[in-house]
């Protein structure tokens, strides 16, 4: 519906012709790996069971498949999209094809935070031990929201300037980076492995706790993404001419950029940075749907829900029972792709 | 009541205090006249069409269309009546002409609108204009820089506003693509009574399709009124430095005044000495 809506802005024939079988295929993929992650993992569920316990009156009597298997496999496919979409704004937005969640600052943040939090229970058991891992998310949220802020408010100077913004954040991000690295070398303690599977970005152990912490912000990211959708699509022009064409430049960046903040601190905050998902997504819906944002934001969110579930496949099954984190594998997977992207880009122009 | 400066103070807020590049200015564009803005280098035109544009706020002083001031227009309804082509326009990545264009008809729409037969008429209108309709579903990417022009011209055009200001809009193009632009601007002007004003450099192009030409220099105007008045040899002389003379030729069955313009006699001897030395 929303897509409907915005592509009055750039409406184009031949992209609409190209993007439905586009959509289909993602929607069947998508499907398709459902399925295989709810039956996959140390214990496979046969698909007699998988429907037995996806039509039983009483979840309780399959709790590998309602405590972990489907609250993981949905988290994946949210938190997946989120990243992408949020990269796909901040791309818009920053004009830069090189933008991603981590340039606002927010992995950085949250990743801090969640250092901090780890540390701080450590040190002081008696206060913290209430907080403990359930409090991980919010700390990261905490963290990222603030530090975003932060990097807008640094670079805000009579409205945001794009190549300003991109420079604050990377500058903001790599002083957080090497916070982290500190606090983790030097008082990692018992916690570094456990801190150091949550910067990888994973979903190990995640339920539907975290699940109804995300949707809540997924849902306000969406809904405030909706008006912003052909101000998204005119910001790609330059700030005079998006002005003179109408637009309300810095409140409608502003509001782009709380879209992509939130979207993407939310989805840090249960799921540890996703490497490179906001990143490549966005190229390759581009490459899907090109010219029109608005039909870019579907193809988007399916494919970041695609890349994150088959990772998230791929590293519990893979060295099975060992654990690798989805991030380090959608990382490992995308910079090939990030690469190949570049070299064919330089090929055209 | 038309689009109109008053006192207008122009300049860009330094670290430290202000520069200011247009001292004090006041002027009134003529309705359903076609503007040229002249000058040298770094005399502040530019700077004056974006802030008639409103996309420069005025460190003092106002600019008013129709009595009311640019910031209390709202930036839709102001895009209805006012246009503006930038001197280096950005594109967005990987979009059709087409595209390009529909994105004119935002003030048109709001939000959440959708495109109505007119958006599309307007739009199809625009691209008929600047002949750009066979080259719609091209990227705009892949055009030549002509082209490309055109399509900017198109993007501006589909906004249907009545006053259209454009920064240079013949810079890049041949000689052949600058007529065609220049003369696209003058049909549009005569047949549909569009209020243009644009900076040009070319002096003979200026006077040739300007009706009203006005001549800045440090920030000033320091004249305005018809080419054929304004362009003085003193003015000439005194505002971009050349001795130059105007010559009627025939062409066309009418006569075209064209410019001969060289350095001063001072300046000549200076470079010929030059050459002497090297000689």
């Amino acid at each position: 519906m929303a897509a409907a809506n915005a592509e009055t802005v750039v409406a184009e024939r031949g992209g609409t012709v190209r993007r439905w079988p586009a959509l289909a295929m993602l929607v069947v993929m998508l499907l398709a790996l459902v399925l295989a992650s709810l039956r996959l993992g140390t214990v496979a569920l046969d698909w007699g069971t998988l429907y037995r316990g996806m039509v039983s009156a009483n979840p309780a009597d399959f709790p590998v498949l309602w405590n972990l298997r489907l609250p993981r496999t949905l988290l994946a496919v949210v938190v997946g999209a989120q990243f992408a979409l949020s990269g796909l704004i901040l791309q818009r937005v920053i004009r830069n094809p090189l933008a991603d969640p981590g340039v606002v600052g927010v992995s950085g943040g949250a990743g801090l935070a969640v250092v901090i939090l780890l540390l701080l229970s450590d040190l002081l058991p008696g206060v913290a031990a209430g907080v403990g891992l359930a409090g991980l998310p919010w700390a990261a949220l905490v963290g990222g929201l603030m530090v975003a802020a932060l990097v807008l408010a640094l670079a805000w100077r009579n409205g945001l300037a794009p190549a300003r913004l991109a420079l604050t954040g990377i500058a903001v991000g790599a002083v957080l980076n090497a916070a982290v690295m500190w606090v983790v070398v030097v008082w990692g303690g018992s916690r570094t492995e456990t801190t150091l599977m949550w910067l990888a970005g994973s979903l190990y152990g995640r339920d539907f706790s975290h699940l109804w912490l995300l949707l809540p912000w997924t849902l306000a990211g969406l809904l405030a993404l909706l008006p912003a959708l052909k101000p998204l699509s005119l910001l790609r022009f330059g700030d005079h001419q998006a002005q003179t064409l109408g637009l309300a430049v810095q409140r409608w960046r502003l509001l782009a950029l709380a879209v992509a903040v939130v979207l993407a601190a939310s989805a840090v905050a249960v799921a540890g940075p996703m490497g490179f998902v906001g990143l490549i997504v966005p190229h390759l819906a581009r490459l899907l749907a090109r010219g029109s944002f608005a039909a870019q934001v579907p193809v988007c969110l399916l494919l970041g829900g695609v890349l994150t579930l088959a990772a998230d496949i791929v590293g519990r099954t893979l060295a099975s029972p060992l654990e690798l984190p989805a991030g380090a594998l959608t990382t490992l997977l995308g910079i090939p792709v990030l690469l190949y992207l570049l070299i064919k880009q330089g090929g055209r122009s | 009541m038309t689009l109109s400066a008053e006192r207008l103070v122009l300049g860009y807020r330094g670290p430290a205090s202000p520069r200011t590049i247009v001292p004090e200015l006041s002027l009134s564009l003529s309705r359903g006249a076609i503007h040229c803005l002249v000058g040298p280098n770094g005399c502040g035109k530019s700077t004056l069409l974006k802030a008639l544009a409103g996309v420069l706020t005025p460190l003092s002083g106002r600019v008013c269309l129709e009595g009311r001031e640019l910031a209390q227009w709202g930036h839709r309804p102001l895009a209805r009546r006012l246009a503006l082509l930038p001197q280096n326009p950005e594109a967005p990545e990987d979009i059709t002409v087409r595209q390009l264009v529909a994105h004119g008809r935002f003030a048109h729409q709001g939000l959440f609108g959708r495109s109505s037969a007119a958006d599309r008429a307007a739009v199809a209108d625009a691209l008929a204009l600047t002949g750009m309709a066979g080259l719609q579903n091209r990227e705009f990417q892949a055009l030549s820089g002509g082209e490309r022009q055109r399509a900017w011209v198109a993007l501006a055009l589909a906004q249907q506003a009545d006053y259209l200001l454009l920064d240079e809009p013949t810079t890049f193009l041949d000689i052949g693509h600058q007529l065609e632009v220049l003369s696209l601007l003058r049909q549009l002007n005569r047949d549909r009574g569009l209020t243009v004003a644009m900076v040009l450099h070319d002096l003979n192009q200026a006077s040739e399709y300007a009706d009203r030409l006005l001549v800045m220099d440090q920030g000033r105007l320091q004249a305005d009124g018809r080419p054929a008045e304004v362009l003085t040899p003193a003015l000439l002389r005194r505002v971009f430095g050349i001795e130059a003379a105007w010559v009627m030729q025939q062409h066309d069955g009418r006569r075209h005044p064209q410019m001969m313009a060289r350095l001063p006699a001072q300046e000549r001897a200076t470079e010929t000495g030059d050459a002497d030395v090297f000689g």
